[in-house]
């Protein structure tokens, strides 16, 4: 799923941007103030614009959509969340200042994880991801490789669930509900690939797969002096907008908001 | 906790199975959240913690509703979504709080009850992702302990229950012959299909 195979970010060890991205988004959670909050989404953006190679088509395409998104999270918090300083009050939303405030709190940091996340997802190569998974985290390679085989099944699924759609429509079958729907199509999907996860166990052991650790590998990413570099100035860079956010006099933890 | 090949592929295939549903599932809990409010549409939560009591109850081995949930929130990273990171997030707790149930039993009792507290624990930890990460403790008190309600009884029902459900709807086509669960049922004797069930 890269977006970019040129950019920066594209060469950073998989493991390393996962582990470092995952890093960033636990430190937004313990973050109890806008001004930071959003300043460290803005962070990622700038990024992804940097580094990994992100236009202003593709933002426009893929982030923008989710400012709908923020008003979302925002409104929710705003109407129903506790406070006492009410600003407006209608029918059953009761719109405060703390209401707002946390709002924005965790708009700004549910845009970061999309953010964040996109970082990753948009500049790793999901094969890279699970041959670094086995090299720097030392995962099974029984598991990798099982991993690896059922990311195939993925596209699969999806055009068999438009398919299964598509084979009751064609014979006249209509549902009552939406629901009822899902629940037809449940089950051949589960036994179909029941089915098709046991040949692809019997062909891997039949072609001499044991899933030992003593094996070759085609790819066999390693932490480079690349991935030192990224780590060292995104970690920098949250630093830096921390500690200025502290100088600017906005930044609370989210424990003592 | 010598897992086989098959069991492997299987464990992971059914949850990227469910991880596809998942998706699914996504798109239809949006315009009912929009309907009824993201608190009412909190019924739908149980299929989204289904992966784990369906695998675990298959292959019975420990780590298996871990796993599960884990796979199914991976779909998300591998199909590049906006919410793959998150997701992970969620899948790890979701999937701790499964596991725990079977855990608690020390892998042996894979009953209906074992079934829904897995999907009560894995509520419980999606509730800890929600107030960590999605602010929920700043909600009222009423709105919060309605969500964390609603997600219970869901979790119970849409993920434990049905889960059994799916898996004893598989075993009547026979394709879980070679698994934990059917060579426990032959082990024991009896109706290894479960007809008391009668889904």
């Amino acid at each position: 799923m890269t977006h970019d195979s040129g950019s920066f970010l594209t060469r950073v060890n998989p493991s390393v941007k996962l582990t470092a991205h995952l890093l960033i988004m636990m430190f937004l959670m313990t973050i109890g103030d806008p001004g930071t909050s959003a300043l460290l989404w803005l962070l990622s953006l700038i990024i992804g614009v940097a580094l990994g190679g992100w236009t202003w088509q593709y933002i426009k395409r893929r982030i923008l959509p989710y400012l709908g998104f923020f008003v979302l999270v925002f409104w929710m918090l705003a109407a129903f969340g506790k406070g006492e300083a009410v600003l407006w009050q209608f029918a059953w939303f009761r719109i405060t200042e703390e209401g707002v405030y946390h709002g924005l709190v965790i708009a700004f940091r549910m845009l970061g994880f999309v953010t964040y996340g996109l970082l990753f997802t948009s500049t790793t190569d999901t094969t890279q991801l699970v041959m670094s998974l086995i090299q720097q985290y030392k995962l099974s390679p029984k598991w990798g490789y099982g991993l690896m085989a059922g990311m195939r099944f993925i596209p699969l699924f999806e055009s068999e669930l438009k398919q299964m759609k598509a084979a009751h429509k064609i014979r006249g079958f209509h549902t009552q509900g939406k629901l009822k729907a899902f629940a037809r199509y449940t089950l051949p999907l589960f036994a179909q690939g029941i089915r098709k996860a046991e040949r692809v166990a019997v062909a891997m052991e039949a072609r001499g797969f044991n899933g030992s650790r003593k094996r070759t590998y085609y790819h066999t990413p390693i932490v480079a002096n690349l991935d030192y570099l990224y780590c060292t100035f995104l970690f920098l860079a949250v630093l830096v907008i921390t500690f200025s956010s502290y100088l600017f006099g906005w930044f609370t933890w989210v424990w003592d908001s | 906790m010598n897992w086989k090949m098959r069991e492997i592929v299987l464990a992971v295939v059914l949850s990227i199975a469910c991880g596809v549903l998942y998706l699914g599932w996504s798109t239809l809990w949006l315009p009912i959240s929009a309907l009824v409010g993201p608190v009412g549409a909190e019924f739908m939560f149980g299929v989204w913690v289904v992966a784990s009591p369906l695998v675990a109850f298959i292959v019975r081995k420990p780590g298996a509703a871990l796993i599960a949930e884990v796979a199914a929130a991976a779909v998300e990273v591998f199909t590049g979504s906006h919410f793959g990171l998150s997701s992970l997030l969620i899948g790890i707790l979701q999937g701790l709080g499964a596991e725990i149930a079977f855990f608690m039993f020390r892998y042996k009792k894979y009953s209906v009850p074992v079934l829904m507290l897995s999907g009560v624990l894995a509520a419980i930890g999606s509730m800890v992702y929600s107030l960590l990460a999605n602010g929920f403790a700043y909600y009222t008190t009423g709105v919060l302990l309605a969500t964390f309600g609603l997600r219970v009884i869901s979790g119970a029902i849409l993920g434990g229950l049905l889960a059994k459900i799916i898996a004893e709807s598989l075993a009547k086509t026979g394709i879980l012959s070679s698994y934990e669960m059917m060579k426990q049922r032959r082990h024991h004797g009896g109706d290894p299909y479960d007809s008391a069930s009668g889904v």
